[in-house]
């Protein structure tokens, strides 16, 4: 039997070994600890990597945990599946490849960004990584809360890993929010296991009788994880938490924040996809991604802090995954041209979301780590102290405000012209947003990086290179993925929306 | 060229077309600079930042809180309105989800009344 047969539960298994291993280490030895985690890393990467090609060349994998077999779903004399279940569909495996590709941009330009208690913070983020894939991969409801326990509890962590009274803060709203977010989540659940005594979610689809608790569960799941993901009218804690982490976790937040919107999609599509009244929650999923796009550029303009800039047009952009997604459940088939269009819109947003925002949160932290100062009043002229980062800005603000030939316009296209068809104030709101995401970062960049060099930043330097590759390999996937949409699309994109749309397959791959 | 051609659903988008127009025009631009003046000369003048005429110092630079002044202004109802909300209090965060959570669980109610 090969490893490739367990990657499923290496993937768990790979960063919460790692994240105990680095913490025992550093009491032992530094140097051990310093070949630990660059070891871990590329263990939990290639696991993460191998894993979503081998699904997406192969098809969906199950596996069942402490079965005799790992396709073995159902135990033997028994009617449903009560083991540990992991469904890696097309979908899992596009959130496994664009964390694991943040996740090794934030842990390269960690290298020289974290030079104190290394240990905890590396520690902290195989944590953070434990939480994403296991959301990504579950196929149980109950195990779904446990990692969205474990991501949350390791990015409050982290939040607060540069100890000081806004960062404690932030944290503590994080903490807050997420609890109650993983509250709700755990009533949801405990409210369908009280009727249906199962908690897979492939075994609940084909049972749920959608009774009026049953849409309690779904009102509490849709509103928790929403909040989770940052969508507005839940979004406050965002800019909290976005702009007080240190730089690299605040891209991994992102992704974080995208784990949350997949555990979204897959309870709206895959759980209650046959849900007669589904419209209703394409519906509020629509209005929610129409809200977090204007409301969040609109307060990102007014903004002098580079971070918490970024962090409102983080939610603006969560609304035009939840546009086009939000398209796709409101059709629900595959038939409508439109609709798959739209959806594959807001998917290819989702991968290209994570990297222009995590080159821009990148590019921040640079910005910070040269100068101490956050605040754009106080930054001028940086463009002749670090022409590098200047230029991986310009590819993130010209990613982000969907100028071409970018990945921010491919995505941006799709969702534009799908949303059209069903609202053109969709497609216009779209637009208008993407107008003010570009006023706002020309803003960014004429006062930090253009204008006269300051005094107090004559001595700026360019950051160490372990930073600059992180950020010019986030910048080479925006290019690639910008020229080659079509590549992306078929290979990665279009599966995943596939298997969203598809629930009678996620049904079925349980066997 | 079929490489890199998005299809949406009633278009495309080529962006290698695009980099090959951006690049032709970037070659015509070079082309006419290569008729500019032969005898100038760079000064350390070249990459001073004017600002209105003169160069810019410290103090005349436009800061960022500056910009789009004339947007905030004539926004000023809507962002007296939106700031006011982002009270940055813990309760107010857990208000809001109620608030949706509420929304959503009356809207599904009612739909699935009119349902049954």
């Amino acid at each position: 039997m090969s490893l490739l047969q367990h990657s499923v539960a290496l993937l768990i298994a790979f960063p919460l070994a790692f994240a105990f291993l680095t913490a025992i280490t550093e009491k032992l030895s530094a140097k051990v600890k310093n070949i630990v985690v660059p070891v871990g890393m590329l263990s939990v990467v290639c696991t993460a990597f191998l894993t979503s090609v081998d699904v997406f060349a192969n098809g969906t994998k199950v596996y069942t945990m402490g079965a005799e077999l790992p396709s073995i779903t159902m135990p033997a004399k028994l009617a449903i599946p009560i083991r540990i279940v992991f469904i890696v569909d097309a979908f899992s495996a596009f959130m496994l490849l664009l964390s694991s590709i943040v996740a090794t941009a934030a842990f390269l330009y960690s290298a020289s960004f974290i030079r104190e208690a290394q240990a905890k913070y590396y520690s902290l983020l195989f944590l953070m990584l434990a939480g994403m894939f296991g959301l990504a991969c579950t196929a149980d409801l109950f195990n779904l809360f446990v990692f969205l326990e474990v991501l949350s509890i390791s990015s409050a962590a982290l939040i607060a890993f540069f100890v000081d009274f806004k960062a404690s803060e932030a944290s503590y709203k994080y903490l807050i929010v997420s609890s109650l977010a993983s509250l709700m989540v755990l009533l949801a659940v405990g409210i369908l296991y009280a009727q249906y005594d199962m908690l897979n979610i492939a075994a609940l689809a084909k049972v749920l009788r959608f009774s009026f608790v049953d849409i309690i569960a779904l009102a509490l799941l849709v509103s928790a994880l929403a909040m989770k993901a940052g969508s507005v009218p839940m979004h406050f804690w965002v800019p909290d938490a976005y702009s007080r982490a240190p730089a690299a976790i605040t891209a991994t937040l992102v992704v974080a924040s995208q784990s949350c919107l997949y555990a979204l999609f897959r309870v709206s599509f895959s759980l209650f996809g046959a849900f007669p009244l589904i419209h209703i929650i394409a519906y509020a999923i629509i209005l929610l991604g129409i809200l977090s796009m204007f409301i969040g550029v609109t307060m990102a303009l007014p903004q002098k802090d580079i971070k918490r800039l970024m962090a409102y047009h983080a939610i603006s952009q969560t609304g035009y995954m939840l546009l086009g997604v939000g398209i796709g459940l409101l059709v629900g088939n595959t038939a409508n041209i439109y609709a798959l269009k739209a959806m594959e819109g807001g998917i290819f947003h989702i991968i290209n979301h994570a990297l222009y925002k995590g080159l821009l949160f990148l590019t921040a932290g640079a910005i910070i780590y040269s100068t101490g100062k956050r605040n754009l009043d106080e930054l001028s002229g940086l463009a002749r102290r670090m022409p590098a980062t200047t230029i991986f800005f310009i590819t993130g603000a010209a990613a982000i405000a969907g100028l071409p030939p970018t990945n921010g316009f491919a995505s941006k296209l799709l969702i534009y012209e799908s949303s059209y068809i069903f609202n053109p104030l969709f497609s216009i709101i779209a637009m208008i947003v993407s107008i003010l995401t570009l006023v706002s970062f020309v803003k960014v960049f004429c006062s930090a990086f253009l204008g006269p060099e300051l005094k107090a930043l004559s001595n700026v330097k360019e950051v160490p290179k372990p930073m600059l590759f992180a950020m010019g390999m986030l910048s080479f996937f925006i290019i690639i993925f910008g020229l080659f949409p079509d590549i992306v699309l078929n290979t990665i994109v279009e599966p995943a929306a596939m298997a969203l749309l598809n629930q009678k397959a996620y049904i079925g791959a349980l066997g | 060229m079929t490489l890199a051609i998005l299809k949406t659903a009633s278009g495309f988008w080529n962006p290698l077309a695009f980099v090959a127009f951006f690049i032709g025009v970037c070659i015509i631009i070079f082309i006419l600079r290569a008729f500019g003046k032969k005898d100038f000369k760079p000064s350390k003048y070249k990459a001073d930042v004017f600002f209105s005429g003169n160069i810019a110092s410290e103090a005349s630079r436009v800061k960022a809180s500056d910009l789009f002044w004339g947007f905030f202004e004539a926004m000023k109802p809507y962002y007296n309105l939106i700031t006011k909300i982002h009270t940055g209090i813990i309760n107010d965060y857990a208000l809001w989800y109620v608030i949706v959570a509420s929304l959503l669980l009356t809207v599904l109610t009612l739909g699935v009344l009119q349902w049954a």
